[in-house]
């Protein structure tokens, strides 16, 4: 009897045998890289899925250019092809490849220090701030400029997990594989990071 | 086949990249857990050759007192305890990089490390390694001639001396 694995490689094939089958668009993610070590499509796949995702992500994290995201995200890219055979089946795709695009953010960010202008989504700049300011109605006296200014003043290591959190919706556990830090100390961060902004908030609404 | 991969695959086939073998890995993988091994056994055997050292400095029956402990910090005794220590950091940074390693806390890592370098040492030394290799260094010249312990009972040397 087939392991559940193959079954779901053999779903999606053609009885077609001298056609290569195609990478079916609903194979999760996880199923696709033993066959993107075999053919390119479905590599080409998991880039089409993850590509605006991670570029998105590295302009919120380290407020880098559109052309320097693409570059970030082209060698994310590259490395996870190079390294395929190092996907870990325990993680979630998901994980592994943000890991490897916030590697190079990091590497980047070491490199050089380009600014940008990433428009963050309104309602998740309102949803963080509501969350770290739940005794008083201070966020809503607040644009999302000055919102997104406080998050943008905070140390890396605090922005980094509201970023995972809050902008790319990862649970604590994803968040934990990504930085490759204890759960724990990743709850501690995001406690400690909330608290800070919210501190932020404060003044910067006491200034205005 | 769309835009954004067909760029990316394109740049990878003109860089002619390509898969980085699986035994590549499975070696990297074998050789950390090889180092983290490695470590605990020289911090085991480290800690077992310093106990050893104690008590042949301290002799059998002596009372810890001030005096006595003192001769933790001297001599030979000292060296094993760094030794130690510095294998037991190797250590920790050996199974932080190991693929699970990230997720226990630093503090757990560290008991479990002083655990087990404690646990193995006491092993050597209760077999007899620690005095074994200790007394194996003893023919090194600069072992001996560097370092030295001395009994309680004993008025300290002017000099290095062999024991």
């Amino acid at each position: 009897m087939p392991s559940s694995g193959s079954m779901q490689r053999f779903a999606y094939m053609t009885y077609d045998d001298n056609a290569l089958a195609q990478p079916h668009i609903e194979d999760a993610d996880e199923a696709l890289v033993p066959l993107a070590l075999e053919d390119d499509r479905s590599f080409a796949v998991l880039v089409e899925r993850y590509a605006a995702k991670l570029r998105r992500y590295v302009m919120r994290f380290i407020n880098c250019s559109a052309d320097d995201a693409e570059d970030i995200v082209q060698t994310t890219f590259i490395n996870a092809y190079r390294n395929l055979n190092d996907f870990d089946t325990g993680l979630k795709f998901s994980s592994w490849i943000y890991r490897i695009a916030h590697n190079e953010a990091v590497s980047h960010v070491r490199r050089t220090a380009a600014r940008s202008s990433m428009p963050w989504e309104d309602d998740k700049l309102e949803a963080l701030a509501s969350d770290v300011d739940v005794e008083t109605d201070l966020h809503r006296k607040m644009d999302s400029a000055s919102v997104r200014a406080a998050v943008d003043r905070l140390d890396a290591k605090y922005k980094e997990v509201l970023v995972l959190r809050y902008f790319e919706d990862k649970s604590y556990g994803e968040i934990s594989d990504i930085l490759r830090k204890p759960q724990g100390s990743v709850s501690s961060l995001i406690t400690r990071a909330k608290r800070l902004l919210a501190a932020e908030l404060k003044k910067a609404a006491s200034r205005s | 086949m769309p835009q954004e991969s067909e760029k990316i695959l394109k740049e990878i086939h003109e860089r002619h990249i390509t898969h980085r073998p699986r035994w590549y890995f499975l070696i990297r993988n074998a050789s950390v857990l090889t180092a983290l091994a490695a470590t605990i056994f020289f911090g085991a055997l480290s800690f077992s050759i310093e106990e050893a050292v104690l008590e042949r400095g301290l002799g059998v029956g002596h009372a810890f007192d001030f005096t006595s402990l003192m001769l933790l910090f001297r001599g030979a005794s000292i060296l094993w305890i760094v030794s130690t220590v510095i294998f037991m950091v190797l250590a920790f940074l050996n199974l932080r990089h190991i693929k699970e390693g990230y997720r226990w806390r630093a503090w757990w890592i560290i008991i479990g490390i002083i655990a087990v370098v404690f646990t193995f040492g006491m092993l050597f030394l209760h077999e007899g390694i620690g005095s074994r290799a200790e007394s194996a260094l003893e023919h090194n010249a600069f072992y001996r001639g560097a370092l030295y312990i001395h009994r309680v009972d004993e008025e300290p040397p002017t000099a290095p001396r062999a024991y």
